[in-house]
């Protein structure tokens, strides 16, 4: 069994994927950057949605995600980590 | 093996669903006498001087052979393409000047008509219209083939001339030539897509969904009409708190969408139909995918659809979980991009053949209504040639059948919400009825 990533890892994964689905991120993207901001819609919302399912072997559709979560990378890191050691 | 071969700098070798788009012209023309045409409103604080946005429009299209394109076809590959030859001819714009008390109202309702008039020559796609409305109002109306713009891309253009008539420059090639290559590789991956998006296709083709008659077409010709509701600032919040309270956070497009199937669902009611299903195609911009958000010309976009059944209409809550379920599985399993591959291959058929198969496909029915949320609009800038941008609309003439849509965009804020519809689909009442339901006061839940 893979070990369970920290949250500097799944900050890493994150700040490598989710650029490549905003589409107004002209600049660097980084962990406080604030992702409403940068385009994050609905339809975003669920491709990384998806990508977060497949990668860290959660499901996040049953148990959404609220605002707080998405505020940024770091955030959405911090409720990633919560729920794989839950 | 990706293959490249070199192609002329004179064509831009449209994508599937450039020529889809191409098919429902050429189905809305044979339903209405006219294409499948838009137009973009910019309604404006104070006078716009006619002549010197004549001569600024002038001097900025000239840079785009696009305007002035054709489609043709690739004799020897046979893939169609956008051929662009020479300077762009400058496009018309008429100016029409009202007064009175409800010149404001008279002048979208004037700029409505333009929008259904039929472009004059197959090298002309795009016209300007100008209605001053009073003293101090000014509404903008550009009509645009959809073969050239998608919406987006519409507002795109027009934020690019404002920007170059504030600050003239020369503009690169990739903006000014837009070529694309044929894309005549990855058949593989086109043909498994193609199984995958014919198989999804044929399950819709299944559904009998509820739809409204198309009237026959009067001496070939039918006009679209337009019923708008607009939501100050606070209105627009109190229905994204409301999407977010009840789809979950951002999830603002499945509850607008739910709380159009409720309003479409009350006319048929009122007709005293209830169908067991409503199918709903909606499309997407896909410039975020392909990390191209300022990419102007041709279209940019793809198609989810969604199927909503009677029992799914017994709450709203249920309705949007229904929407955001669907919408999860058609992400996931990739059925956008699948769609635009596939698309890649019907680009060999000439349209009015492939209009044909469609409409046998799907037996005339082509869903119950069309649906699109834009978000906030392209256009930022808080002028256009130095007036005051007060609002930005749509009226696009909606593919037929169905004949009918329901869009949402957003400007500084604020929603506006328009239900186009073929005369004779539709009555005023009901269509304003349907752009009604998504004023906050006025939204309830279904059977209520």
């Amino acid at each position: 069994m893979e070990p369970t990533p920290s949250l500097d890892e799944i900050e890493n994964i994150l700040l490598h994927a989710i650029p490549g689905m905003l589409p107004q991120a002209s600049g660097p993207i980084t962990p406080d950057s604030d992702l409403q901001s940068l385009g994050l819609d609905s339809l975003v919302l669920l491709e990384l949605i998806i990508f977060i399912e497949k990668k860290f072997g959660i499901s996040l559709l049953d148990a959404p995600l609220n605002h707080q979560d998405l505020e940024n990378i770091r955030s959405l890191s911090r409720h990633i980590t919560r729920l794989l050691q839950a | 093996m990706n293959l490249s071969l070199p192609f002329s700098r004179n064509r831009r070798y449209l994508t599937g669903l450039d020529w889809l788009i191409g098919v429902l012209d050429c189905m809305t023309r044979q339903a209405t006498g006219a294409g499948n045409s838009s137009q973009v409103i910019l309604e404006l604080e104070g006078r716009l001087d006619a002549d010197q946005f004549r001569d600024a429009l002038a001097g900025f299209t000239a840079n785009f052979p696009a305007l002035s394109g054709y489609p043709s076809r690739d004799g020897f590959n046979l893939a169609p393409f956008w051929k662009m030859n020479g300077r762009a001819v400058a496009p018309p714009c008429a100016l029409t000047t009202l007064n009175g008390d409800n010149a404001g109202e008279e002048s979208v309702a004037l700029l409505g008509r333009f929008v259904n008039t039929p472009f004059s020559t197959r090298r002309e796609h795009l016209a300007f219209h100008l209605v001053h409305a009073g003293a101090s109002r000014s509404f903008l109306g550009m009509t645009f083939d959809h073969l050239l713009f998608d919406a987006r891309g519409a507002e795109l253009f027009l934020a690019e001339f404002n920007a170059w008539v504030n600050e003239p420059r020369p503009f690169s090639t990739a903006l000014t030539r837009p070529v694309r290559e044929p894309y005549l590789s990855c058949w593989k991956e086109k043909f498994l897509a193609g199984r995958s998006v014919n198989r999804a296709l044929r399950n819709l083709a299944s559904i009998k969904a509820g739809s409204f008659p198309i009237p026959e077409a009067a001496a070939g010709r039918r006009a679209f009409r337009y019923q708008f509701q607009q939501l100050n600032e606070s209105e627009s919040r109190a229905v994204t708190e409301s999407a977010y309270a009840t789809g979950g956070h951002l999830m603002r497009l499945p509850y607008l969408l739910a709380l159009a199937v409720e309003a479409v669902d009350q006319v048929f009611s009122g007709r005293g139909l209830a169908p067991e299903h409503y199918v709903i195609p909606v499309s997407i911009d896909r410039r975020a995918a392909r990390a191209d958000s300022q990419s102007i010309f041709f279209n940019q976009f793809s198609f989810l659809h969604f199927v909503v059944s009677r029992e799914a209409l017994a709450s709203r809550e249920r309705l949007v979980k229904t929407m955001v379920s669907q919408m999860y599985d058609q992400t996931k399993s990739r059925l956008p991009e699948d769609f635009e591959k596939t698309m890649m291959l019907i680009r060999i058929l000439p349209v009015g053949i492939l209009a044909s198969i469609t409409r046998h496909l799907f037996g005339g029915n082509f869903g119950t209504f069309i649906f699109s949320c834009l978000g906030e609009s392209a256009y930022r800038s808080p002028l256009f040639m130095g007036c005051p941008v007060t609002n930005l609309l749509h009226t696009p003439r909606v593919s037929t059948p169905p004949g009918i849509g329901v869009f949402v965009n957003e400007f500084g804020g604020r929603m506006n919400v328009t239900t186009a519809y073929l005369e004779g689909v539709l009555d005023d009442a009901e269509a304003a009825g349907i752009s009604a339901r998504f004023q906050p006061a006025s939204r309830k839940p279904p059977g209520v």
